[in-house]
């Protein structure tokens, strides 16, 4: 137990110590980060001694930390990690590879300016991953869900100053942020429903209460389904992940690829038992046909990276339709396959990719050094990395022989069963499938063909050496797991692997069952597809692909620059989503400015007319009356005054005069 | 004289001591007020840490710190006696405000490093602002609060409006005149109230808020009593008198449609008054909003829950929808102000302790986080005296201490786990869902409507650091304001690094702040529910 | 014995003779002897009136009082006439203007 938290915590640890010493350290700490890393993944492997295969039935052999975190109000939030077969198994994976990777960065990256930085980047990524598996408490994991975004993010720009990649993660980290509403929706519903975060109390109290009606349970089950499609690109969220390209390559194998992207497919599973069958059949739904299009995209990329960077996408649309057709074993068994024939195809690209670039400064030439359309006949200049890609492409093309056939097998068999007991048109959702394996071999062939075979199509190639040990050794260990013995001992037949059996096992209490198997009759025909049909898909690529120093045609007909485009969802998210979103924040503004303000100003305009009225008012009317008046009582002043002449017999002669009136008056009076 | 008097008249005994410096002690000035900021943040941790955790109720038995003493005492002949006290003291809602307040009290101490001109008046106003703030959240008496509240205001006016921006004096005005007409509508409530409330002790009327929040405190037929409905234009008294004091306290936090004198208020404000807007004027509307309408009138507030949740989902999205549209930087933190503090009103309206914990949690990390953010517009600001977004271009790769606190800032702000917004608003929108199951207030898609507001911030914040610290490096500026792009100085270090551990501890550690509210909070809604519910009983027959 | 009409007559031809002289004469000191000539009118009156109170002689008292007064005024007047002439170097009553107001 001890051992699983100090797994957890010792990339937290790198973490802050590079962060804030990283640059002081000798060999700016990378060392630190990957001896961190290995003495995570050291201690993880007696965790899963001890955990894996031995939980039987029901929780009881869960192994669980639990402390208290903080309450709030009567409820009491609860900390923990809980070591299950399934949490032990992405454990080790997630370190496992993480390590190789260290090693690899420690060559790939050396000459980068901010060597430095990139350390930290990838601890937090690790702990944060580690966390987001082990986690015990549905909170936990989604502070971590988030947390492994801001390191993707940190990692997509790392070459901020590139316009490209500074778009690309953002538009990561928002696409990502919309999966996250949906987490934090669930986890309102489910807080709402359980009163409580803890994820083996959820499963088995709303799992229990599955049936019910419950608006709720149904917005949980969406809310983590839009999750699970943001983080592992699923459509119609899944356009991030081809711009998350502009990362450094061994960080697009490690979190592109391996680890972080699986992180959907393992929350499903995690969760599994909260899911109705009609948020399953979408899932399912969902999964076969972003397989379908991130495979049609494939076909015609021409960037090394992008490639890959679709059929990461299309093979978790595999994982996807495998958790929703119920067979979450089969799921995971591909995505521990997948992670490992997909990270070693993007450590050998990086190799590629990292000496074309070192060749291209070197003679100054004008390419692009990530376009296959330059590359070609490689094999003879890099042999190492040209077979353990070789043995990847077969992995992934799902050739027998090795693991990518087990698991690939394993949930098309899965998905016939389920279209089986579902009867009608979902059968089309298993041929789709096959469908996809076929392209799949396809495009895989392709770019294999493109890379490493035929002759140089660019003369400076010659100078291309081989990729440095630190680079080689990890792709060689990669490229060993990819055979199918370390699964199973028969090459041929998915039914007897232990991890498998181990994975079902362990989650019986709440396992959906998938009642029948296939009939045998498909599991024949697609041994048979596997050993004929996908042989002749390659060679088939290889044949047309296979060219000389002539460049490539680089055809544009209208359906492949739909495909190329990524059937133009950029294009439209950015018409109906992004654009509108910004045009509202313009109309907010105006609102904000003409109407809120506006109204103000109005008001403001009335009271100052009013007040200048009032004025008017005051100045004309009011004292208008006064200064009336007084003038009156001024101008018979003036009368009067003009009597005042200074002449005193003026004067004397006026009161004698007054006088008299007044005798007169008098006398009129008393008569 | 206990700890709270002093924390409140420490600024006022200093501000005596710069006001007969003479000027040229100028420069003492500067360290005067950071000395203050400090001691009160001493005094803030000394009440932390001697404060009962578990102390919890409506009445005086839930305060702690009280000191009560006779203010103003006079016989009004036939309308009997006035009675104001001096009466302190705080509860688990207003310590955390009330430690928030000398943090960001002394961040601004230290960046008014910036302020030049005419010290002395600009120090003395700072502290007396800083006074009425503490008082504000420590008096339980209305009037008393008024007189804090009106205190600030003042202050805040000619910091603003001389020490402002270029449109500083249009700024000032419209903010003095948003918050007047506010309270002084809330005055008439304020009289009201008095005459309602009489103290069951001395049997006189009453200005002292606990006895207003208690319904058997109020004279039969009174205004305001909840026994009787009384209307006011066809209008029951109560609700009207709610909605008058929400009014107030709502321009404070800032609401939606009463919001628009925060972004020219921030953007004219020097930077330490922008820090003190942000991180504790808006936290006074939303803790008066809290403690005095929906405390009493709890009936009002339950009536009026949809409405004013309705209210915070709008401020959520359109504060967003703003802050995406806007170019000077400087606004563009104010409006995420307003559509994070619109979390805070849908938390209270959801009655729920989840809600209300997350809501006062915000309150209290926004109070920090704004804090940064407008400070780190500042930084900028004070080097080139520009802020607009498309002036800048690859700032990360020139200055990569500021735009890693920029990051770290921006990621905090936009609701990151691990820092203090995540859990609030985690919280804050889980307490809004739950309602519907809990008490029918608030309908669930309010609390998903709240949540897009969290994917909006993350747009509006992620894309103005991909434009402005992302790409080559190109100022509008040239040459010289490379020169003067500077990255940062130990003070500014001094600053953003504690403010930032501070987000970060609360966002790992929430039972720091958690189990500090909890006790006052749950009850204190419990109590404000079950009151409320039995007095809109009565309201609707 | 003469009668009491022929002393009122006479009394009133002195008065007018004053009136007449206070208005027409463009010397003040002719205006103020014209003054005296009405004065003396009415003391004449207040003499002749007098007969009629034989015990206590109250018009002939009151008579004198009026002269003695009357001596007063003009002396008052005079000194008030050499002023305006001091100030104005005449002593026509039209060409003093400035007593106005």
């Amino acid at each position: 137990m001890l051992l699983a938290l100090a797994a957890w915590l010792l990339p937290f640890l790198s973490f802050v110590l590079l962060l804030f010493f990283g640059k002081k350290l000798p060999g700016t700490g990378d060392w630190l980060s990957a001896i961190f890393t290995g003495l995570a993944f050291v201690a993880s492997i007696p965790v899963v001694l001890a955990v894996f295969g031995t939980a039987g039935a029901g929780d009881g052999a869960l192994l669980r930390f639990e402390f208290e975190w903080f309450r709030i109000g009567e409820t009491i939030i609860n900390g923990s990690l809980v070591l299950d077969d399934l949490s032990v198994l992405m454990l080790v994976l997630v370190t496992f590879i993480s390590l190789l990777v260290h090693v690899y960065s420690m060559a790939y990256m050396k000459d980068d300016p901010r060597y430095h930085r990139y350390w930290p980047y990838l601890s937090l990524f690790v702990f944060a991953m580690l966390g987001l598996v082990l986690s015990g408490n549905l909170l936990i994991t989604y502070m971590c869900w988030e947390l492994v975004g801001v390191a993707s993010y940190l990692m997509i720009g790392f070459w901020f100053e590139r316009p490209r990649a500074a778009l690309a993660s953002m538009k990561s980290f928002i696409v990502n942020r919309i999966g996250d509403i949906g987490f934090l929706v669930a986890l309102m519903s489910l807080f709402s429903l359980a009163g409580t975060f803890d994820i083996v109390e959820l499963n088995r109290q709303v799992g229990a209460a599955l049936p019910a009606n419950d608006i709720r349970i149904y917005l949980a089950a969406v809310g983590l389904a839009l999750a699970a499609f943001a983080k592992s690109a699923q459509f119609p969220l899944h356009t991030w992940l081809p711009d998350a390209m502009e990362g450094p390559t061994s960080v697009s194998s490690l979190i592109h690829a391996a680890t972080m992207v699986a992180a959907g497919v393992f929350l499903l599973a995690r969760l599994f038992p909260l899911f109705p069958g009609v948020i399953l059949d979408v899932i399912a739904i969902t999964g076969i046909f972003t397989a379908f299009l991130a495979a049609t995209v494939a076909i015609v990329q021409y960037d090394i990276k992008k490639v890959l960077a679709y059929s990461t996408i299309s093979q978790l649309g595999f994982m996807m339709l495998g958790i929703g057709t119920g067979y979450y074993e089969g799921a995971l068994f591909h995505l521990v396959t997948h992670a490992f024939f997909k990270c070693l195809l993007f450590l050998g690209a990086g190799a590629v990719i990292h000496h074309i670039h070192e060749v291209k400064h070197h003679h100054k030439l004008e390419i692009g050094e990530q376009d296959m359309r330059i590359m070609g006949g490689l094999r003879k200049e890099m042999p190492v990395t040209f077979w353990v890609y070789t043995f990847a492409a077969a992995a992934l093309a799902g050739l027998p022989f090795f693991s990518g056939f087990l698991s690939k097998e394993m949930i098309l068999l899965g998905a016939f069963g389920w279209a089986g007991d579902k009867g009608g048109l979902w059968i089309l959702v298993p041929f789709a499938a096959v469908l996809t394996s076929l392209l799949t071999a396809w495009y895989i062939g392709r770019q294999w063909t493109l890379v490493f075979m035929g002759q140089f199509r660019t003369p400076a190639f010659e100078h291309i050496r081989e990729a440095s040990l630190m680079m080689k050794v990890p792709m060689i260990i990669l490229g060993a797991l990819t055979v199918f013995i370390w699964f199973s001992l028969n090459p041929f037949s998915t039914s007897n692997i232990p991890l498998v059996s181990a994975l079902s096992g362990g989650a019986e209490g709440v396992h959906y069952t998938t009642s029948v198997g296939a009939p045998a009759l498909v599991s024949w025909g697609l041994l048979l597809l596997a050993v004929a049909g996908l042989p002749a898909v390659l060679y088939a690529a290889y044949r047309k692909f296979s060219v000389g120093p002539e460049t490539v045609s680089s055809g544009g007909t209208g359906f492949t620059r739909f495909l190329a485009n990524g059937w133009y969802l950029d294009t439209i998210y950015n018409t109906i989503f992004v654009r509108p979103v910004l045009l509202l924040g313009n109309i907010a503004q105006m609102l904000d400015e003409k109407l809120v303000d506006g109204f103000l100003h109005l008001l403001e305009r009335l009271t100052r007319g009013l007040s200048k009225f009032v004025a008017w008012f005051d100045k004309y009317i009011v004292d208008g009356l006064v200064n009336a008046l007084g003038t009156r009582v001024r101008s018979a002043g003036d009368f009067f005054r003009g009597f005042q002449t200074g002449r005193v017999q003026q004067y004397m002669a006026l009161s004698v005069f007054g006088l008299i009136i007044l005798y007169l008056i008098k006398i009129l009076l008393e008569k | 004289m206990n700890w709270l008097s002093i924390i409140i008249f420490l600024p006022v005994a200093f501000l005596v001591l710069i006001l007969l410096l003479p000027e040229r002690f100028r420069e003492w000035y500067r360290y005067i007020t950071l000395g203050t900021a400090l001691l009160q943040t001493g005094i803030a941790f000394v009440i932390y840490a001697g404060f009962n955790r578990s102390q919890s109720g409506m009445g005086i038995d839930g305060y702690q710190l009280v000191e009560k003493l006779p203010w103003i005492h006079l016989e009004l002949g036939s309308l009997g006696r006035l009675e104001i006290d001096y009466f302190l003291g705080v509860d688990g809602l207003s310590v955390p405000l009330l430690i928030l307040s000398a943090l960001v009290m002394t961040a601004a101490a230290i960046s008014s490093w910036e302020i030049k001109k005419n010290l002395k008046g600009y120090f003395a106003l700072f502290l007396l602002m800083d006074a009425a703030i503490m008082g504000v959240f420590c008096a339980l008496d209305f009037f008393l609060f008024y007189v804090f509240y009106e205190l600030m205001l003042l202050p805040l006016y000619f910091l603003i409006g001389m020490w402002g921006g270029p449109r500083r004096e249009y700024a000032a005005l419209k903010f003095f005149l948003y918050t007047l007409f506010g309270s002084v509508f809330m005055l008439l409530v304020i009289v009201g109230l008095y005459f309602s409330v009489k103290d069951p002790v001395t049997g006189a009327y009453t200005f002292n808020m606990l006895h207003m929040m208690n319904p058997a405190n109020f004279v039969d037929g009174a205004v305001f009593s909840p026994a009787v409905v009384e209307t006011i234009f066809g209008v029951p008294a109560r609700l009207l008198g709610f909605a008058v004091i929400f009014v107030a306290f709502a321009i404070k936090v800032p609401v939606v449609p009463l919001h628009t004198w925060l972004p020219d208020a921030h953007v004219e404000a020097p930077t330490p008054i922008s820090i003190i807007l942000a991180g504790l004027l808006l936290k006074i509307g939303g803790y008066g909003i809290l403690r005095i309408c929906f405390g009493i009138f709890p009936d009002a507030a339950v009536h009026f829950s949809w409405f004013i949740g309705m209210l915070g989902v709008i401020s959520i999205l359109y504060g967003a929808l703003n802050a995406l549209a806007m170019k000077d930087l400087k606004k563009m933190i104010a409006y995420s102000s307003v559509s994070h503090m619109g979390f805070v009103l849908l938390g209270f309206a959801s009655f729920t302790v989840e809600g209300t914990s997350g809501a006062v949690m915000q309150m209290v990390s926004h109070g920090i986080l704004s804090t940064m953010l407008f400070f780190l517009v500042g930084v900028i600001y004070n080097r080139v005296h520009d802020r607009f977004i498309p002036n800048f271009r690859g700032l990360a790769g020139h200055m990569p201490h500021y735009a890693a606190f920029v990051m770290v800032a921006f990621f905090a702000s936009l609701g990151l786990p691990g820092f203090s917004a995540f859990i609030a608003e985690a919280f804050t929108l889980i307490g809004t869902f739950n309602s519907a199951s809990v008490n029918a207030l608030l309908p669930r898609w309010m609390a998903i409507a709240g949540s897009l507001g969290i994917l909006m911030s993350a747009a509006y914040f992620l894309w103005t650091l991909q434009r402005m610290f992302f790409g080559t490096t190109r100022f509008k500026g040239g040459e010289s304001w490379s020169k003067q792009l500077s990255d940062l100085r130990p003070i500014e270090w001094a600053l953003l690094l504690p403010m930032a551990l501070l987000s970060l501890v609360l966002g790992v550690f929430p039972s720091l702040f958690f189990n500090f509210s909890n006790a006052t909070i749950a009850t204190l809604v419990q109590e404000l529910y079950k009151t409320g519910m039995q007095q809109l009983n009565i309201l609707q027959y | 014995m003469v009668p009491l009409s022929h002393f009122l007559i006479v009394s009133a031809i002195l008065f007018c003779i004053g009136l007449y002289t206070v208005f027409s004469r463009k010397n003040a000191v002719l205006v103020l002897i014209g003054i005296e000539f009405m004065l003396n009118a009415a003391i004449l009156n207040l003499v002749a009136f007098g007969m009629y109170d034989r015990i206590d002689n109250e018009g002939q008292v009151f008579a004198i009082f009026a002269i003695v007064l009357a001596a007063a005024t003009v002396a008052v007047a005079l000194a008030i006439i050499i002023n305006v002439y001091s100030q104005y170097k005449t002593i026509d009553p039209d060409k003093v203007k400035d007593m106005k107001y």
